[in-house]
């Protein structure tokens, strides 16, 4: 495989010279137990690098891209969706020796880790210290947390305190040209750390990161009810979240699997919920109650509950064990991870079932109930053709049933290549085109992860603006043609339009609340509203924005990054391109890691790369903490952010001044 | 290879060639496991950060699935041609049989146990290579080939430990002066294997699979079930436990040392022992199996062993296993008593454990020596 004729066969000698010879496997054996991960897909690859430090990664990408060979990053290889499988052969990095946690900062809050330090690892590392890492996705045990962050994995604490993309603070990367970049979400400017780090591989590869941790609540409590029905038990999910209450993690299991997991049940039982609080003492006692009353509403079975930690990782211990116990049933697993807004979840259930009796084929349900995210885990014999057929449909069946509902096709495991068809049913030409050029800005030569997450075929119309934005489009139209530049304001808090000559497009004008969602806890607006509004409409219904109702609009405080942390609870968002295009991610499902992180690239765009017209936005039942309001000023672009103003806004239209342009 | 993604395509074909005309699978000397047996792993991966192998080289053919994957390929013939016998061998020399793998697996794959057998199928001895070379010629002549017994012709099973070496042979011939038509049960290999990796738990849970062949075999007065490996004839005497129409199992299992001539109790002191206590030996035995040992063995031996496990001579007991937390601490004494002491003997209860150790101690402790059991009694006792 390593032979001359190769692309590898060439670099291979100057990689040698990098990391030993020792390093740099090429042996049959060493290929095929490289060409598969968590998922069914499987390619071979043309060698095997294993990479002793973030240094020598450097010269190595430097070496791959100066001969052409496409990489693939890998630590664990534990995905669920072909992330890791070298699909256009060429080299597999393996990082797992990146494996140390280089500083943790108590003081601060934040902990360095490179990408190949095992989730569970840190959170050992942290316990002692009284601290602990959201994340925790059920493979915390055996997953790393450069693979988390590359796929924004959630985990049961997402409800709460949000998936990986929102518990990392800064990176450092190296891009496909091999210069390493460190970046941070505080910054000024465009959230390049999002867009780049979640990028599964296919803009960058992770050195470093720098993690959120969190002390470690003091009173956790911990309820596990069994249900007699599923629908049952998803009423009681949307009961729960309508009350307002937010538990730290909201999570049912389906008969199938608990049968899978092999832990004791009531016999009636077909569905379990778990619900955890760590709320303060005051609090916990009232929305125990609360949630003792749903429960009792929605006809549970039986309660258990459980104070002490011994007693929390037994009722735990069933969920955790979840996925890799259906491998019981069947030896192959195919774990999909469809996100719905919380009030569909019932009836979206329902038609998955649906689906499954359909085709007959064999699948338990986990949930991460609380956000909206359903993990229909079907087990099947990939020997038996007919199965597997049957899988492969009921699977598309499932992809699309998704997309029609609003939802995201994947909450937490990502894209690879599992689901990169069905990348398709959720996204336009328009949106795919857009993620198309950003990779093809940041990776000309198609090398790091190739392949990967866009499809190549898109299909379906395009999504149509709404009828409010025809004037704007057609305005926007116009000043293009005409090759005049727009300057793209709100309600004009932060700065004015100054350039006589140059067309002012203000959201002022789009000022309307599209849709409270009282049972989904979400509000959809349009980006001219004022916060203080939105706030005060929002209020009437016992409902409070995440971030403190400041001056300005919305779509102001997100363009500006007025917030740091305002882009963790955005989960859709609508925008225009220079070019008039209309452009809708996302939508009111909490969880989200399909496709590229666009909502939070716009998040302090500075109205540099698109006009957003409305954005819908998490909200909770309890006001925000005063969050620190960051002091506004224009940010200094750096090349990276200049290489993706071209891909959006390529004459330089909106916002000219901001990427250098007159002013 | 070119693959085409632009339909919904969720599996793919195993991109991987067909077997040539150096074919790797022409040299395998044994039977391998059963297919399904290698195709219980679903990929999670949860076995990586258990095996301690994996978390010194952090590569995946050192891992527990990349073993695992390594026989599921060999056994669904995807290596291309001419792949190297010693590219095959290495993930599965590279395990140390802790079973950790099996138990953080929640289908307790018994990586360790197909590895053990993926090394005897290779024909690897680690022995250099006259012992090879002799193996190969043993083999030539006297091949241990796997027919499938004939009901009712059948006296008696004899299921052998996993690795098979010159003591397997010497067994079958004790066993075969009592019953003219005994037979090697290969498939015990995989339940004694998973049940000494794994103790009563993992055991119910293979049982299942390989019942059913039992049951195929066995008439309602079965002939004897004779091992001698320890683990399997623990894991026969507890399929009474699942279910009462295995009980004939458990009655008719035996172990090797009731075919075994009866041994002279050793001379507490003088030139009728070997081992003089101040000698160093170390005892190497999970402790639930240890017990049992000492039950089977009779009373003057499991003295013996009782003895040599407490005197002040030996370097103490190093215990493995999922069960044992303390696992690196017996590792660090064990490695450090072998550096201090010229350790010489150390006994293990299995035969595949003996040449793991054998194998082991070549490269790092030139002066130790694994024993079996059961060849230890010849070792200690005069005759």
């Amino acid at each position: 495989m390593g032979n001359i004729f190769s692309k590898f066969g060439r670099a291979r000698r100057h990689i040698e010279k990098i990391i030993g010879r020792a390093n740099v496997h090429c042996d049959a054996v060493s290929l095929a137990l490289n060409s598969f991960d968590g998922a069914p897909a499987r390619a071979l690859p043309h060698a095997v690098l294993d990479i002793p430090d973030a240094a020598r990664l450097q010269q190595v990408i430097k070496t791959l891209y100066e001969f052409g060979v496409p990489y693939v990053p890998r630590t664990a290889g534990t995905n669920h969706d072909g992330g890791a499988v070298p699909l256009k052969g060429g080299a597999v990095l393996n990082l797992s020796a990146l494996d140390k946690i280089t500083l943790i900062n108590t003081e601060q809050g934040w902990a360095e880790v490179e990408p190949g330090v095992v989730n569970q690892r840190l959170q050992d590392a942290l316990l002692p210290l009284g601290f602990f890492y959201a994340p925790d996705p059920a493979s915390m045990v055996f997953s790393t947390i450069g693979g988390n962050a590359a796929l924004n994995a959630g985990g049961a604490k997402t409800l709460k305190y949000g998936s990986t993309a929102a518990n990392i603070l800064a990176a450092e990367v190296i891009t496909p040209q091999g210069e390493i970049l460190n970046l941070s979400k505080a910054d000024n400017g465009p959230d390049l750390t999002a867009l780049l780090t979640r990028s599964e591989g296919t803009l960058c590869v992770i050195t470093r990161l720098r993690v959120k941790i969190l002390p470690r609540p003091k009173n956790l409590k911990t309820f596990k009810a069994y249900f007699a029905s599923l629908e049952n038990t998803m009423n009681g999910v949307r009961d729960i979240i309508a009350a307002g209450i937010l538990p730290a993690a909201l999570e049912a299991m389906d008969k199938t699997t608990m049968d899978a997991t092999q832990t004791p049940y009531p016999a009636g039982a077909e569905a379990l919920l778990i619900i955890e609080l760590d709320s303060d003492e005051k609090t916990a006692a009232k929305q125990e109650l609360e949630i003792m009353q749903i429960l009792a509403n929605n006809k549970a079975v039986t309660i258990e509950t459980a104070d002490d930690e011994a007693a929390r990782r037994k009722l735990w211990a069933g969920r955790r064990a979840a996925a890799s116990s259906l491998a019981r049933l069947a030896p192959n697993l195919l774990s999909l991870d469809s996100a719905f807004a919380r009030s569909s979840l019932p009836e979206s259930i329902k038609k998955i079932r649906g689906i499954f009796a359909k085709y007959n084929v064999r699948a338990g349900m986990v949930f991460h109930a609380g956000d909206g995210n359903v993990h229909p885990n079907i087990v099947f014999d990939e020997t038996n053709l007919f199965e597997a057929a049957q899988v492969k449909k009921a699977v598309k069946e499932i992809h699309m049933l998704t997309a029609q509902a609003g939802g995201s096709i994947s909450g937490e495991h990502g894209i690879g290549i599992e689901k990169r068809a069905a990348m398709a049913f959720m996204f336009d030409e328009a949106a795919l085109g857009l993620m198309r050029k950003i990779k093809a800005a940041f990776d000309p030569e198609n090398l790091a992860n190739p392949d990967k997450i866009l499809p190549i075929a898109t299909r379906g119309a395009p999504r149509a603006a709404p009828q409010y934005l025809c004037d704007i489009i057609e305005r926007i139209k116009q000043n293009r043609a005409a090759g005049r530049a727009m300057i793209i304001t709100g309600l004009g808090t932060k700065f004015k339009t100054r350039g006589r000559d140059k067309a002012a497009l203000s959201s002022a004008g789009l000022n309307q609340v599209l849709d409270i969602d009282k049972v989904n806890y979400t509000v959809t607006a349009q980006a001219g509203c004022a916060l203080k509004d939105i706030a005060a409409l929002l209020a009437e219904r016992g409902m409070y924005l995440p971030v403190p109702a400041a001056r300005g609009s919305i779509g102001g405080a997100f363009a500006a990054k007025t917030f740091a942390d305002f882009a963790d609870y955005i989960t859709g968002i609508d925008f225009l391109l220079p070019d008039g295009v209309f452009i809708s991610l996302g939508g009111k499902h909490v969880k989200n890691s399909a496709g590229y992180d666009l909502p939070r690239l716009l998040h302090g765009s500075m109205g540099a790369y698109a006009f957003i017209t409305a954005l819908t936005v998490r909200t909770f039942a309890a006001p925000a903490p005063k969050a620190a309001q960051r002091k506004f000023e224009f940010f200094r672009p750096c090349a990276q952010a200049a290489l993706i103003k071209k891909v959006f806004d390529s004459d330089n239209l909106f916002n000219p001044f901001v990427f250098g342009g007159a002013q | 290879m070119k693959i085409n993604f632009d339909k919904t395509q969720p599996f793919m074909p195993a991109p991987t060639q067909g077997p040539g005309r150096k074919f790797i699978y022409n040299v395998l000397r044994g039977p391998l496991p059963p297919e399904e047996s290698s195709r219980l792993c679903n990929r999670c991966g949860a076995c990586a950060q258990a095996c301690p192998v994996y978390k010194i080289q952090k590569r995946e053919p050192a891992s527990p699935r990349g073993r695992h994957q390594l026989l599921r390929f060999l056994l669904g013939r995807q290596f291309a041609a001419g792949t190297k016998k010693a590219d095959i061998l290495r993930p599965a020399q590279s395990c140390i049989m802790c079973g950790q793998c099996t138990a953080a697996c929640s289908v307790l794959a018994p990586t360790a146990a197909h590895m053990a057998w993926l090394k005897y199928a290779l024909g690897f001895c680690g022995g250099g290579f006259w012992r090879g070379l002799w193996s190969k010629i043993v083999y030539k002549f006297n091949k241990p080939a796997y027919t499938p017994p004939q009901g009712a012709q059948i006296t008696a099973f004899y299921m052998p430990a996993a690795g098979g070496s010159a003591h397997y042979a010497a067994s079958l011939r004790i066993i075969g002066k009592e019953h003219r038509g005994a037979e090697i049960m290969d498939e015990g290999l995989l339940l004694g294997r998973a049940t000494l990796m794994q103790g009563a738990a993992a055991a119910a849970k293979i049982l299942d699979k390989i019942k059913a062949r039992y049951e195929a075999l066995l008439c309602p007065q079965p002939p004897p079930i004779i091992t001698d490996d320890i683990a399997n004839y623990r894991a026969l005497k507890l399929s009474t436990e699942i279910d009462e129409k295995y009980q004939n199992i458990a009655a008719a299992a035996r172990f090797i040392t009731d075919y075994m001539p009866p041994v002279k109790p050793p001379a507490r002191t003088g030139a009728g022992r070997r081992i003089a206590v101040q000698d160093n030996n170390l005892l190497f035995c999970g402790d639930e199996i240890a017990r049992r040992a000492r039950e089977l063995f009779i009373c003057p031996r499991a003295d013996f062993l009782l003895e040599l496990n407490q005197s002040p001579g030996s370097a103490g007991l190093l215990a493995y296993g999922a069960q044992h937390a303390d696992l690196q601490q017996l590792k660090r004494a064990f490695a450090a008593a072998c550096a201090a002491r010229r350790l010489e003997t150390l006994i293990v209860f299995s035969s595949a454990e003996e040449k793991f150790f054998n194998m082991l101690f070549k490269s790092y402790y030139p002066y130790a020596k694994a024993v079996h059991i059961t060849a230890a009694a010849e070792y200690f006792y005069e005759k």
